[in-house]
């Protein structure tokens, strides 16, 4: 569909204009935030930000595209859902010592999933994926996955082109090592 | 390879002809891990999240037509109970310093005879002078008997007190 006609429809908060967004955007939304949080809260963050958009359509000036702005909204849901959840768990670990590991849903056997495993194991592929930091992943997932242009990712993280080249590199760097570490890359 | 090189190709900067074979393998893992990622990744949102979703987006539509609402019949139910107790009042009038000198002396009874009887308009001043006069007449006309002669009051005075 017409972004604009759904930017409109949106606005006049039109209930077809939310189930068209929900179809064409949840999935991808979803995934930015599974990458970000892991599979816990995916359902409560995805309707948090729906809810988001229908609060504050009507101050899209549409500057930016559509889908930036859904990403950066569900990246700033997912950095407050991060902050909560960090702050329940140091009230837990007052209790007991536990690390907050990130959790991936074990994906479906497909034929890239398949060579990869050939030779290292999920489980090894989702510790080095654990082991990165939330940000890392994030950014590794808007550029390499998602392959968004560096401009678009400033954008969505509101920060500088120049910022944004500087931590993927690092993040990349790290991921890098990692798999070397384990021996894949070597 | 070099960081900075490896960082060019994945940002397509390098054209895979100008790519060494030992680069090529080492993206090539790489890409691979990314693809595992994207898969681990994947996420398809069900139909009842939907419905959840656009179930909560409607009542989020709904809500201001719900507020106004009880605000108009909260308006409504405000107005009919001011226009009744307006319509319905009884007016209790606090009783003043002489109803309650009227009382101590027993009095009372006979002194809202008079206060009917005296209900002319009269200003302020009018009304307070009013006042004293016959709180000093009753005054008189049930003490009066203290200025004759001791001789004719040779008699003790007890009184109780009804006010406290």
């Amino acid at each position: 569909m017409d972004e604009k006609k759904l930017l409109d429809g949106l606005k006049k908060k039109k209930v077809w204009a939310y189930e068209v967004l929900y179809d064409d955007y949840a999935p991808r939304l979803g995934s930015v935030i599974k990458s970000y949080l892991g599979y816990d809260d995916v359902e409560d963050v995805i309707q948090e930000v729906f809810i988001k958009v229908f609060k504050n359509v009507k101050k899209f000036r549409g500057d930016a595209k559509l889908s930036t702005w859904l990403y950066r909204i569900a990246v700033n849901v997912c950095k407050d859902t991060l902050a909560k959840r960090k702050r329940n768990n140091e009230f837990l670990t007052d209790f007991v010592e536990s690390e907050d590991k990130v959790t991936f849903e074990p994906p479906a056997t497909t034929n890239v999933f398949g060579e990869v495993m050939d030779e290292i194991s999920f489980e090894e592929l989702m510790l080095v994926v654990g082991k990165l930091s939330e940000d890392d992943r994030l950014l590794i997932k808007l550029r390499d996955i998602d392959d968004l242009s560096y401009e678009e990712i400033a954008d969505i993280l509101e920060k500088p082109v120049g910022t944004v080249k500087s931590r993927l590199h690092y993040a990349r760097k790290r991921l890098k090592e990692m798999l070397e570490e384990v021996g894949y890359i070597g | 390879m070099d960081e900075l090189r490896f960082v060019r190709i994945l940002d397509r900067e390098i054209p895979l002809e100008e790519m060494r074979v030992d680069e090529k393998k080492e993206i090539r893992s790489y890409v691979k891990v990314i693809g595992a990622l994207k898969e681990s990744c994947s996420y398809r949102p069900s139909d009842e999240l939907k419905k959840r979703t656009v179930g909560k987006i409607k009542k989020l539509k709904s809500r201001p037509y719900k507020m106004l609402g009880t605000v108009a019949a909260c308006l409504v139910l405000g107005l009919f109970s001011v226009s009744f107790f307006t319509g319905n009042t009884i007016l209790i009038k606090k009783k003043g310093d002489l109803y309650q000198l009227a009382n101590v002396l027993g009095y009372s009874s006979t002194l809202n005879e008079r206060l009917r009887v005296n209900l002319t308009v009269f200003s302020h001043a009018d009304s307070q002078m009013n006042d004293i006069v016959v709180m000093e007449k009753e005054m008189e006309r049930s003490l009066g008997f203290l200025n004759e002669s001791s001789v004719n009051n040779d008699f003790e005075i007890s009184g109780i007190n009804t006010t406290y």
